[in-house]
Parts: structure tokens; C-alpha cells; sequence
């Protein structure tokens, strides 16, 4: 066929000439069908007019699409009955055999269908290739040797039912036997290999040589057709030598066999994988929807949504269609999803926002742990975005830029906040009275009665646990740090305390005045009250004496009783008190430290000979008494020794 | 250069390489050689020049490797927008396609006619073209019978 394969395809014969070498199926001799319409030239012609557009028709049915919402300059390109009769009436037989090429074979079954004429082209033996063609072009390999071309086209492409119950629906190809079949029937109506179905003739029973197909693995069936045929064949030959030649035969048969069913199997694989694909993106509207949003600059806020998580877009029923998004179902669907991506614009532009002032809540947070003044106005407001805060917001984050902010900031917040500690100290005292050792506060919050000096005053929990505005609530989730604005309002002035430090420091001399200069002094301070009947004496140290109870009578041993210090460090004290690790800030037993640092901290410091001394001195910057706040930098120079009973002479 | 003249008289002048995609002009030119005369074609420019440059089909191909010759199955976004057409103008291409021996055009244009038929039971494709059934019930089910025959006989 196909002249245009001719090398030279000047032939006047392939001209493309209604009045000369034209050649159709009709011309070959037998008339291809009964028409239906006398002329297809007749159809044509109206066909023209309908697309005339001064044509009365043509307007009455343009009236008919603007009812329907179709816009007037639609494109119409349907398979509209007979909309392909003039292939077989105009077109050369040469060029419609080549469309039939380019079908499928299970459309060529369904073409032979359809009446005598085709069945009796396409299932001529002449016409083969096209069968070959059609099966080349979807990849699927050639029939087995026991099979045409129709028949392979049959197994694989027909109506899938299950051969032996003739039900539709879960059946599988048996590659091997060529049939379909459901794994109920391949179960009950097929032998299973390993039953009767080996009852052959000894000589090859044990061979392989019948065929076998594994359904569902341990299932493996045979089939008696195979089993009577092969029994048969088998007696009919008389020599040893006619038989041995048999066997080798159909092994070799049963191997090329099992070849093609595994190369069948292979493509069906592939061809269900490719389908499934295709169904994905054929059933999905979702990227046309898109594209055509793209036209209306809506493309970009589409795409996001529907890169999101559970997003509405993806999931809409209109997303979903097994067809092809027309531009009518378009006019008709796009208001709700436009809808929909506005009301998602909305929602993304508030959590973007959101989530830019929660990133720079975390980033203030970063880069100034230590001060929880995150609540405090001038960063609220940057937060919040009035003045400055629009220059953050619209910057990259940067610690940079907020540290560029911070510095002004906190010289403003600390005065005020300073201010309201030396108020509670009485009036007439001022911001430089909160270093005396005499500023002695104490919280008094619910079961808390810790005391505090200043500095660390700032970094007592109880003070930041107030009233938090509700737009901060969302920020403060997620974030340690974040915590209500620091109030002075559940510190006191402790009159008592301050008595008790202020005996201390007139005891020190007078050049001790400070916090610090006590640190420096290291008095050690022994309760009178807490004295024992067999002579033990109670030595605490300061400021530890400000837990001890203020109305305990006190004598205060300056530094010059350094011998006194020196006895008291050699009577190690014997108690359960605990110790706060400065590494970690955990807790932990006094005589669990040297374990508590070997093997989290691996910090070895102990003497492995006299494993049981421990020498806190020695040791000083690994633990502090937990008493005053816990932050690590702020921890003060604690008293070398733990309070405690000494039998000092 | 070559001018290229339709039917209807009008002149269009294009690379010799584009022209060149359709067999029949290439085979035209190599017999005329170089000339001033120009050749009276329909017009497929616009296709040759999209594909310009791809790569021909082989000249020495045969009319028995025509036939299991690979064809093209998937048509390009391109293609399919050149392809989409009323019918008239479709067999009009297949045609033309044919005629100027553009295998590539040839294919596209099959293939989308094929497409109409996809998927498409008996009694549609009888639709589609327009076509009575002329089998008696008794001879579908006798052919069904025959297909199935080795099911059949298990």
C-alpha cells in the first residue's frame, strides 16, 4: 500500500485531485457501507453554511449557544455523528488503511465490529500489518505462535470479563493459558498444579513441560485442555526416540512460552502504570484551572493553594472531572474558585503577617534572652508595626537590624523599670541605693518567698508571670522566653532582711556597703539561736543568712577569722542539701555533684584515690546554691561553703 | 530561496530548507536543480517551519518497511494545535500531507482521526461514520464465540 513510499512521488496517480487519481474503499469494488445520507458532499455543504456566519442558521444557533452561557467564538471541534463519513467516501483507501494503522488494536476489534465490510478488511490476512502497526504503536509484543493478531488484540483489549463466569470486573490476564480470569474461577474452576493435573505419563511427569501459572502466590494453576492434549500426544508416539524429541520440544516450547507471558505481563505492567498517570492528569481540572488563572493573574495565588496541605482548591469537586476543561464548564466554574482564592489570599496574606511578626518575636527573643522586655512598648509597637517597625518588617530579618533597635530601647526601658524597684525601697531613694546590700526584696508570690537582690531581681520568674496582652498570647507559645511584661508587682521591700544585711555590712566595717563588697568580704555569720546543746555551732554565710530566719540572734565573724574558715572547711558537713550544677542548672544531691559532672558534664576533677572527699572549694565554678535567681551569669559568688553544724573549738 | 505558489496564484517564498521537510518538493528540486521558476504547492509553511531542522525520514524506505515503519503515536502540544481543525480541513491536510509526502504531518493527522475513534464501542464508531450494522445478532455471537474459542475449550 502507500504510494506515498514511492521514492519519487511526483506519480500522477498520488496527486491529491478530486477530478483525477482518486482512490477510496469505495472505488475497490464492493460498496464499504450502506449510507445513511445520499451525499456526503450534501452534509458538507450545510456543515459550511452552519459555519457561515451571516447565515440565518447559523445565527439561530448562535442564539441557541448564548443560551446555553457558550461565548460566541467558541471553538467547535466535536465528533459529531458522521463527522468521519467522508473519510471513507473521499479520502484514498491507501490513506484510510493508515488511519487504521494508527488506532489501537482494541479499536480495530471494535472497528471489525461494526459491519461486514470492515470485518472482512481487517480480518483479512492481507491486511495484517495494520493489526501489527496498531500493536507496534502502543508497544505491546507480538502474539504468542498459538495466537493471530485479532485474537491477541481480543485477550488483551476486549471487553475485560472473566471468561469462565462471564462477569466483569477483577479478572487477570493468564498470560501463559491466554485468557482472562478472576481469582475466584482460577481458584475453583482451574486444577491446581499440584493435584491431578501432574497425572501424565512417568516419563515426563516430573519434567517441565506442562504449563503453569501462578495466581496468587502459593497458587499455582494448570489447565486439563493442556494436561488431556499433552497425555495424548505423548501415547501417540511410538519410538523412545519420536519421544524424547517430543519432550525436548515442548520444554523448549513451554520456555518461549513462559518468555512471551512475562514479556506481556511486563507491558501490561507498564501500560497500567502509564493509564493510571494519565487518568491522574486527564482527571485532574486542576492544572488547566490553573492555567487558565494565570490569564487572569490569579495563576500565582492558585498555585500556592494548591501546593498547600488539604487545600480546598485541590480537593473541589470542580478540580476533578474526567473530561477536559472546556471553555463553558470554565465560565461556569470560575466564579466560585475565584471566590475561593480570594478568601485565601485573605487567609494567607493575615498568617503571613502573622507569622513575619512571630519571626520577629523570636529573633528580639534571640537577641536578648536575658531581658524580658519583649512586652515592653517601643518593641510591641515595632512588633506591631507602627513607626520603625515597618522598616523591620519589610527588611530581611537580620540580627543586625534588630540589635540596631535594641540598644535605644533598652536605655529607655531599664531606667523606668529601675525607677519602680527604688520607689519600693521607701521614698527618697534613689536608682544607686539598689546596689546597697541593705536593698534586700523578697517575692511574694504564692509559695515562692525567694529573696532578691539586685541585679538579678530582672531574672525572677514571678515577675513575668502577669497580665499578657491577648495579642501577644499567640506569640508567647513556642517561645521559653516569652513571658508576660516584667512587673515589680509581686516583689516587696523586706524591712527584716534588710535589718539582718544591714547588721552584716556594719559588722564588715565601714568600707563595705555594696552587694558586691559583701561577696568580696565573705563574713562568715553563725546563729546563736540555732546553737546545740552538745556544743555544735550553726556557721552560715552571706547572703545565705538572709534564708535563715531574721529573727534568729547572729554574730558576724569578719574575714580576719580566716583560721576559724579554714577549720570549718576541713569538718566537711554532712547533709542532703542540694546543689544546682552551673552547666546545666539542675538540681542535684551534694553528694551526687562529682557523679552528676563525671558522666553528664564528663568534667573529672575528683580525687579517684579519696573518691568520698569532695572539695567543694575546689570545685566552685561547677555548682551554686540554688537560692538566688538561676541564670548562670548571674549567679553570684557564693559562699565557699554550705551552711551547716561545726564542732569548732 | 524558493517561491512557492497556491492554487489560487499567491506566491510565498521560503528557506530551501524548510521547504525541503516535504519529500515530494525535495525530490522536485533535486530533479529541476537550481531555477527561478517557481513551484505551485499548496501551502504547508507554517509546519515545516515549526519542524525545521528535525530530522527526515529515510529516503531508501520501501513500501514493505512502510508498513511496520514507527510511527509517531505522540503529537506534540504544537502539533495538536496545528492539528485542531474542523474535519473538512483535517482530511484536507491528510491529504496534502500525502501528496507532499510529509510523513510527520501524515501521522499527525492519522493519529488524530484515530483519536476520534478511541475507546469508541462498535455502535459509536457505526455513528461516527455513518454506517448500518449488517450483522444479525446470531453472527456477533457466533464471532464472539470464535474469538473466545480457546477459552472456550479450557
Amino acid at each position: 500500500m502507500a504510494p506515498r513510499s514511492k521514492k519519487k512521488s511526483t506519480d500522477s496517480t498520488r496527486k491529491h485531485d478530486k477530478t483525477t487519481g482518486k482512490k477510496t474503499l469505495k472505488d475497490e469494488g464492493k460498496p464499504l457501507r450502506k449510507r445513511a445520507r445520499a451525499s456526503t458532499q450534501k452534509s458538507a455543504s450545510s456543515k459550511s453554511k452552519v459555519q457561515n456566519v451571516d447565515d440565518p442558521e447559523n445565527e439561530s444557533k448562535k442564539k441557541l449557544n448564548m443560551k446555553k452561557g457558550r461565548p460566541d467564538d467558541f471553538p467547535r471541534f466535536q465528533e459529531n455523528p458522521g463527522c468521519l463519513e467522508r473519510l471513507l467516501k473521499d479520502i484514498p483507501s491507501e490513506m484510510v488503511l493508515e488511519v487504521f494503522c494508527s488506532a489501537e488494536p482494541g479499536d480495530l476489534l471494535c472497528l471489525s465490529r461494526t459491519s461486514k465490510q470492515f470485518r472482512a478488511i481487517l480480518m483479512s490476512k492481507r491486511f495484517e500489518y495494520i493489526w501489527r502497526a496498531a500493536r507496534q504503536n502502543i508497544g505491546l509484543p507480538p502474539p504468542p505462535h498459538d495466537l493471530n493478531e485479532p485474537q491477541f488484540a481480543h485477550l488483551v483489549f476486549d471487553d475485560v470479563y472473566c471468561y469462565i463466569c462471564k462477569r466483569k470486573g477483577r479478572e487477570n490476564i493468564l498470560w501463559t493459558f491466554r485468557a482472562r480470569v478472576c481469582p475466584k474461577c482460577a481458584a475453583s474452576a482451574l486444577p491446581d498444579c499440584d493435584s491431578s493435573y501432574w497425572d501424565q505419563p512417568e516419563e515426563y511427569c516430573l519434567l517441565d513441560i506442562l504449563p503453569s501459572e501462578s495466581v496468587h502466590c502459593p497458587l499455582c494453576i494448570g489447565s486439563y485442555k493442556y494436561a488431556r492434549e499433552f497425555k495424548a500426544e505423548f501415547k501417540a508416539l511410538r519410538s523412545e526416540v519420536e519421544r524424547e524429541e517430543w519432550m525436548s520440544r515442548k520444554e523448549e516450547e513451554l520456555k518461549a512460552n513462559r518468555e512471551h507471558a512475562q514479556l506481556c505481563a511486563q507491558w501490561f505492567r507498564s501500560t497500567l502504570s502509564t493509564r493510571s498517570k494519565e487518568l491522574d492528569a486527564d482527571f485532574c481540572y486542576l492544572n488547566s484551572i490553573i492555567t487558565r488563572f494565570d490569564a487572569t493573574g490569579w495563576g500565582e495565588e492558585a498555585r500556592l493553594m494548591a501546593n498547600e496541605y488539604g487545600n480546598k482548591l485541590s480537593a473541589h469537586r470542580f478540580a476533578w472531572q474526567p473530561k477536559k476543561l472546556t471553555d463553558i464548564v470554565w465560565e461556569c466554574i470560575k466564579g466560585q474558585l475565584l471566590d475561593l482564592l480570594i478568601r485565601h489570599k485573605d487567609d494567607r496574606l493575615r498568617k503571613e503577617e502573622a507569622n513575619s511578626r512571630r519571626k520577629l518575636y523570636a529573633d528580639f527573643s534571640n537577641a536578648y534572652r536575658r531581658i524580658h522586655i519583649l512586652t515592653y512598648n517601643p518593641i510591641d509597637n515595632i512588633i506591631w508595626c507602627p513607626g520603625p517597625g515597618k522598616t523591620v518588617l519589610s527588611d530581611p530579618y537580620s540580627s543586625s537590624k534588630i540589635s540596631k533597635y535594641l540598644p535605644d530601647i533598652i536605655a529607655e526601658w531599664r531606667p523606668q523599670k529601675t525607677q519602680e524597684l527604688a520607689d519600693l525601697l521607701g521614698t527618697g531613694a534613689t536608682v544607686s541605693d539598689l546596689h546597697l546590700a541593705t536593698s534586700v526584696f523578697k517575692c511574694k508570690a504564692y509559695y515562692c518567698d525567694t529573696v532578691l537582690l539586685y541585679p538579678g531581681i530582672f531574672y525572677h520568674d514571678c515577675c513575668l508571670r502577669g497580665y499578657i496582652p491577648p495579642r501577644l498570647q499567640a506569640w508567647k507559645r513556642g517561645h521559653r522566653s516569652a513571658a508576660a511584661p516584667w512587673e515589680t508587682d509581686v516583689i516587696e521591700f523586706n524591712q527584716s532582711l534588710s535589718r539582718v544585711s544591714k547588721k552584716v555590712v556594719k559588722a564588715c566595717g565601714p568600707a563595705t556597703a555594696t552587694v558586691q563588697d559583701l561577696y568580696d568580704a565573705n563574713p562568715l555569720i553563725e546563729c546563736k539561736t540555732c546553737a546545740r546543746k552538745d556544743g555544735s555551732r550553726y556557721f552560715t554565710w552571706w547572703p545565705l543568712i538572709l534564708s535563715h530566719p531574721s529573727y534568729h540572734t547572729i554574730k558576724i565573724h569578719p574575714s580576719s577569722s580566716a583560721a576559724l574558715k579554714s577549720e570549718i572547711a576541713l569538718e566537711f558537713p554532712s547533709s542532703d542539701e542540694r546543689l544546682t550544677c552551673s552547666h546545666c542548672h539542675s538540681t542535684v544531691l551534694k553528694e551526687n555533684m562529682r557523679l552528676h559532672l563525671e558522666t553528664t558534664h564528663s568534667i573529672h576533677l575528683m580525687d579517684r584515690q579519696n573518691p568520698l572527699v569532695l572539695d567543694l572549694q575546689a570545685i566552685q565554678e561547677h555548682w551554686y546554691f540554688p537560692l538566688l535567681p538561676e541564670y548562670e551569669s548571674q549567679k553570684p559568688s557564693m559562699s565557699l561553703f554550705e551552711p551547716g553544724y561545726f564542732k569548732v573549738e | 530561496m524558493v517561491t512557492l505558489v497556491t492554487s489560487d496564484n499567491e506566491k510565498f517564498n521560503a528557506e530551501k530548507e524548510v521547504v525541503e521537510r516535504s519529500v515530494l518538493i525535495k525530490n522536485m528540486l533535486e530533479d529541476v536543480g537550481e531555477s527561478d521558476q517557481p513551484i505551485p504547492l499548496p501551502m504547508f509553511l507554517e509546519y515545516c517551519e515549526h519542524h525545521r531542522g528535525e530530522p527526515l525520514p529515510a529516503p531508501d524506505a520501501d513500501t514493505s518497511q512502510d508498513d511496520t515503519r514507527k510511527r509517531t503515536t505522540d503529537i506534540s502540544e504544537w502539533d495538536q494545535k496545528f492539528i485542531t481543525v474542523d474535519q473538512e480541513m483535517l482530511f484536507e491536510i491528510i491529504l496534502a500531507a500525502n501528496y507532499l509526502d510529509i510523513k510527520s504531518l501524515l501521522d499527525v493527522g492519522c493519529k488524530t482521526v484515530a483519536n476520534m475513534i478511541k475507546g469508541k464501542t462498535p455502535e459509536e464508531i457505526r455513528k461516527l461514520f455513518n454506517i448500518v450494522n449488517d450483522f444479525t445478532p446470531r453472527r456477533r455471537c457466533a464471532q464472539i464465540k470464535k474469538e473466545n474459542e480457546w477459552a472456550e475449550d479450557r
